[in-house]
This record gives structure tokens, sequence and C-alpha cells, in this order.
């Protein structure tokens, strides 16, 4: 369960005076990272990899996480087991924010990831939940298998043991909502907002430069040559 | 094996004396046309279905009939496709018999607006259904009780099953690739 152990003001004091909070961070750490409570969230056909990984033959109850919520409230991880259409963002978007810090998302499935059969040409299908949430850790597959999951799951834990509290503060307070939620309940961009600013924010919070990316041509090999289908369709 | 022997001069003229035969009316074509309501007739599908096509005015006073008249008993409306001819959109109605297990195919040709008349007051399945066609195909059925989308956001703009259809909101620009 998500529980501030010390306010922000407290530990920017104790910071400044030198005092770090490491052990407790330890313990917290191990404790939080063996007890995740994943979210009941699934759109399609990779809930049902989801609920097998969560059934005695996967059982991921022998990583901590059995206990699925049905409420985002008290939950630490949005797994996104599913397409995301446009009318199914808004409510990603809104139970995301209605999660308690610290949450953790894990994008699982092709279509979660960038879009998957969908990213070419679908209409209605929004390419990658990292447009509107920030991504942890990204499982491909359609549908991965439950070992993946599980794997993912392991890959989450051990982030999270890495990680302090206050470094995941940072973390998040670095990622810039790119969208908001307007007057019809349609996902609109922020003002001011960019082409680079909707690629994949998991290249933007490693530290890359997007809008260099895009000059220099990169960003095509990350994402597999779409700048040029993205001009052949003009 | 007749057919086989013959040479081919002879081939093009049997062609053109067979590929004009008028397609005979139905079961439900020749009940039509006692009524007194004017139905064309396409043939049949794969299955034998008899495909009809109506005209808007015709369309509900037919519906009337077919589901009411103790021989057609058509009481079922399965599903509405609707079809874009580019130069048109077409709407298909597939009906069911729950009495006598016979099924009819109903074709309506939309007008230049995209009006079609809605068969919601003769089969109320149609409700959702024309929603439907609505929604992807921009087909606007006049006599609906409550047309609006049913599948697309609310926000959303144009019809996207529609062969001339371009994703070009403005809003939606995060999702472009």
């Amino acid at each position: 369960m998500a529980v501030n152990l010390v306010s922000d003001a407290w530990q920017d004091m104790l910071e400044s005076s030198g005092i770090i909070v490491t052990t407790v961070d330890a313990v917290y750490n191990w404790a939080r990272s063996n007890s995740v409570w994943p979210m009941t969230f699934a759109t399609s056909c990779c809930g049902i990899e989801m609920m097998s990984a969560s059934a005695p033959k996967f059982d991921i109850a022998r990583f901590g996480s059995e206990a699925f919520r049905a409420t985002p409230r008290q939950s630490d991880l949005m797994i996104t087991a599913g397409t995301i259409t446009y009318k199914m963002a808004p409510a990603l978007l809104r139970l995301y924010e209605q999660m308690a810090e610290p949450k953790y998302v894990i994008a699982m499935g092709a279509c979660t990831v960038t879009g998957g059969m969908y990213e070419n040409d679908s209409y209605s299908v929004v390419r990658g939940v990292d447009r509107v949430i920030p991504v942890d850790v990204y499982v491909p597959g359609c549908p991965p298998r439950p070992e993946a999951l599980l794997d993912a799951l392991i890959q989450l834990q051990k982030k999270m043991r890495k990680e302090t509290l206050a470094e995941r503060r940072k973390r998040t307070a670095q990622h810039i909502a790119r969208v908001r939620l307007d007057e019809d309940d349609c996902l609109v961009p922020l003002e001011g907002a960019t082409e680079a600013d909707f690629l994949h924010w998991g290249i933007q919070k490693d530290g890359y430069n997007v809008e260099e990316m895009l000059e220099r041509g990169e960003l095509g090999l990350v994402r597999g040559n779409i700048k040029h289908r993205h001009e052949r369709r003009k | 094996m007749n057919e086989e022997n013959k040479s081919p001069e002879q081939a093009p003229e049997t062609e053109v004396i067979e590929a004009t035969p008028a397609i005979p009316a139905g079961m439900f074509g020749a009940l039509l046309e006692s009524k007194g309501i004017a139905a064309e007739h396409l043939g049949n599908d794969a299955k034998g279905t008899e495909i009809i096509r109506l005209t808007a005015e015709a369309i509900l006073k037919a519906g009337e009939l077919l589901k009411g008249d103790a021989s057609s008993k058509l009481d079922m409306l399965l599903l509405v496709t609707g079809i874009d001819w580019k130069t048109h959109r077409e709407s298909v109605y597939h009906l069911y018999s729950t009495v006598h297990y016979h099924s009819l195919i109903i074709k309506i040709v939309a007008d230049a607006n995209d009006t079609s008349p809605s068969l919601y007051p003769v089969w109320p399945a149609a409700d959702w259904h024309e929603r439907e066609a609505y929604d992807l195909m921009g087909i606007h059925y006049e006599g609906h009780p409550d047309l609006r989308r049913i599948l697309m956001p609310t926000y959303w703009l144009g019809h996207p099953l529609r062969k001339d259809y371009k994703e070009e909101d403005p809003r939606l620009v995060w999702n472009r690739r």
C-alpha cells in the first residue's frame, strides 16, 4: 500500500541537513515491492492472459501480486491489458489519476506498447498508452504469455527496490502530461505541445532529446521507419 | 457435355441471349406484387435466400405486410448492414421467420442526402443496428427514435467506414503515427 513515510517538506529538510533515510527506504521498498496490488483493468484478449497469470497454474501470488483490486484507490500497479481506443482512453487517464502514489504501469501486449496491429491505419486505437500515461515496463506479445507478465512484474519489483520514494517522486514529476480531457470528454493535446511530445514517453524519460532525434532522423530507427510512412501518407 | 462441344463462334451468341433473363419474383416478391407493392427482384444469394430491393416509399408498408402476413411471418430482424457504393449508400436488412424458418434480404438505396426510412416502427430490433449504420456509414434513418452514435465517441467527426473517410480531427493530433 502506498503511504508517504515523510512529507516532501520533511524529506527536503532532512536531505538538506545531510540526513538520508536509506534504511527505512530499503525496508519499505522490500515490503512494497513484494506486495504490488494490481488494478483489474483488462480491455481485451491480454486480459485472458492476465487472468491466467493469476490463476493457479502460473500463480502470480508467488510474487505477492495476487490481490487484484477493482478500485484504483487501493492499487499500486495498472496493467493495461488490451487495446485502448479513443473511447476508452479518458477512462484510462481517469483511473490512472485516481491511483495513489507511488503508482506504476505495465503496458501489456503490442496494442498498448505501440498500437500493435492497429498501429498502421486504425481510426480508433490509441497508438501506445504511453501517449496518455507514463509506462514503467513494456511487455511485447500478442498477447504475451503469462510468464512474460510474471517477468515484467519481477522487472518492476527490481525497479521499485532500486529507487527511493523521493527519487520516484522526482521521476514522476519529470513526466509532463501531454494530453488533457476537454469538456467533450475528448483527449486533446496540451497547449504548446509539439509532435515530439507525442512520441514515446519511454524514449523521452531516458534523457534523449526527441526533437534533435527527429531532426537527425534517428527516431525512425527507434520506431521502425515511422517518419517515412508518416510523410508518405500526406 | 453438349456445351463443351460447341464451336467458339457460337458461344457469344448464346451468351447474349442468356445474359438478359428477367429474374422471376420469388415467394416474397410475388406476395408483395399481389398486394400492389412494386419490388425489384435481385435473385437469390448463395444459400438460396431471396433478395429484393424496395423503394423508400414502399418499405414501411411492405414491412408491415411481410411481418404480418400468415404466409411470410418475417418477425425477426437479424441484422442491418450499410454499404458504401461511393456514389450512394445502401442499407441491407436480413429478416427471418421464427414460424416458417425462412428468410429474406431487403435492400434500400439511400437518397442523395444519405437519408433512408427507419424500419424501427416495424422491427424494433432495428434501433441499435441503424444507430451503428448511422455511426459508421453516415446513413440517416428517418423516423428513428434515437439516432445518435453508438460505437464512436460522441465528439467524433465523420463516419469512419466510408470509403472517402479521412481522420483529420486536429484534437487527435497526439495520436498520429
